[in-house]
């Protein structure tokens, strides 16, 4: 992971950044940074990258 | 604690049971003042009335709905609690109405659950003809396919929006006071307490069931609260969402600290006492306020909840409330008459 899923931050070689606050999903892309959409439903949620397609479940 | 205090704590108790329980009738507000007063250690006492309230009232079927945001972020309006006002510096995305097919997907995926009702929610201050027309294309499609009533939260409604919802089979229309009167100018500047009561008053006159929530832990009173009560007892809603403030961050709200477990034990239970035949639903904010607790809002009043996911945030897995609700051997069932 590159960038902070929770504010899009570069991590510059650090490995965490923002503490990711339960029950949210990530809403940066963690190879680019860039905001992603988010599609919550009540039995699933998907995020989906402009660039890097939908995320894979961590 | 005195014996005396103890004492008077159980006679206030058994007054209240025996007004809502024996006799059947609502508790005045001073009753209602004086046991939000009761000491932390009578609040399991507090709780067993309250599940003796909810069982003689409506029995033991707990509701089950889903909801969805269809229309995500980008609203108007400063409620400074919500991440998806466009005021606040939030990480929440603005999407667009989503597909009829994402919705119809989510739809079936809360039948499947055992839910009576699913909810379209949208994030805006009120519709337009365009949105309403969106939004019943998709009513009667989500009853017919998978038997669900389908209830919707579109903002604020002029008469005649609420005459299209009601014409058009919605069920059961969402709009929150989410606060005390005296207590909303603090949390929403961009429309009045007064147009929120008004849309209420407004559903239930065009026949719809209301479902108005509320929203603990915005830093309102423990009088405004009571105050708050006896408003939802004047607009006397089918059912009331009981939410826990999540505070998001980037919102105005966002740094306040969480309802602690006791604290919404005690009001699930007062708000039970308060309105004893209303749907009192578990909604956000539960996972975060109760924490392992959550089975005990179930034997303090609560009789329905939202299963799995919310709008913008994450819930527990599905599974792990039906387990619960199967632990507690409490069967899943529709309450409020069916569409």
């Amino acid at each position: 992971m590159t960038f902070c899923v929770v504010c899009g931050t570069d991590l510059a070689g650090r490995e965490v950044c923002c503490e990711q606050p339960a029950y949210d999903p990530a809403r940066y892309c963690p190879k680019c940074g860039r905001w992603l959409v988010v599609r919550i439903a009540p039995t699933g949620h998907v995020e989906h990258c402009p660039e890097h397609g939908r995320l894979e479940p961590s | 604690m005195t014996d005396t205090r103890y004492q008077s704590s159980r006679d206030l108790l058994a007054q209240a049971g025996h007004l809502l329980v024996e006799q059947r009738r609502q508790l005045p507000e001073v009753m209602l003042e004086e046991l939000a007063e009761l000491p932390n250690e009578s609040v399991p006492s507090l709780a067993a009335l309250a599940h003796e309230v909810r069982l003689a009232w409506s029995g033991p079927a707990v509701d089950i709905e889903g909801i969805l945001s269809v229309k995500t972020g980008g609203c108007a309006e400063d409620c400074h609690f919500c991440s998806q006002s466009s005021h606040f510096d939030t990480n929440v995305k603005a999407t667009p109405f989503l597909d009829a097919d994402e919705v119809l997907a989510a739809a079936e995926e809360t039948a499947r659950l055992g839910a009576a009702g699913f909810c379209i929610v949208l994030a805006l201050r009120g519709p337009d003809e365009r949105t309403i027309d969106r939004i019943l294309e998709l009513v009667p499609v989500i009853q017919e396919r998978f038997g669900l009533n389908v209830n919707v939260s579109a903002g604020i409604l002029t008469p005649a929006q609420a005459a299209r919802f009601a014409a058009g089979g919605v069920h059961r229309y969402n709009h929150n006071l989410e606060t005390a009167r005296s207590f909303f100018p603090h949390v929403v500047t961009t429309h009045s307490w007064q147009e929120r009561f008004d849309t209420c008053r407004l559903v239930v006159e065009h026949g719809m069931q209301l479902c108005c929530g509320v929203l603990l832990g915005i830093g309102e009173s423990i009088e405004q609260r009571i105050e708050l009560l006896s408003q939802l007892r004047e607009l006397d809603p089918d059912e009331v969402p009981v939410n826990f403030l999540n505070p998001r961050p980037g919102t105005p709200l966002g740094e306040r600290p969480v309802v602690s477990p006791l604290e919404a034990l005690r009001w699930i239970a007062l708000f039970r006492l308060a309105l004893p035949r209303v749907i009192l639903r578990y909604a956000g904010g539960r996972e975060i306020a109760l924490g392992e607790l959550q089975a005990l809002g179930l034997t303090a009043g609560i009789n329905a909840l939202i299963i799995g996911n919310y709008l913008t945030t994450l819930g527990r897995s599905p599974d792990e409330d039906l387990g619960m609700l199967a632990d507690l051997e409490m069967p899943i069932g529709a309450l409020g008459e069916a569409f």
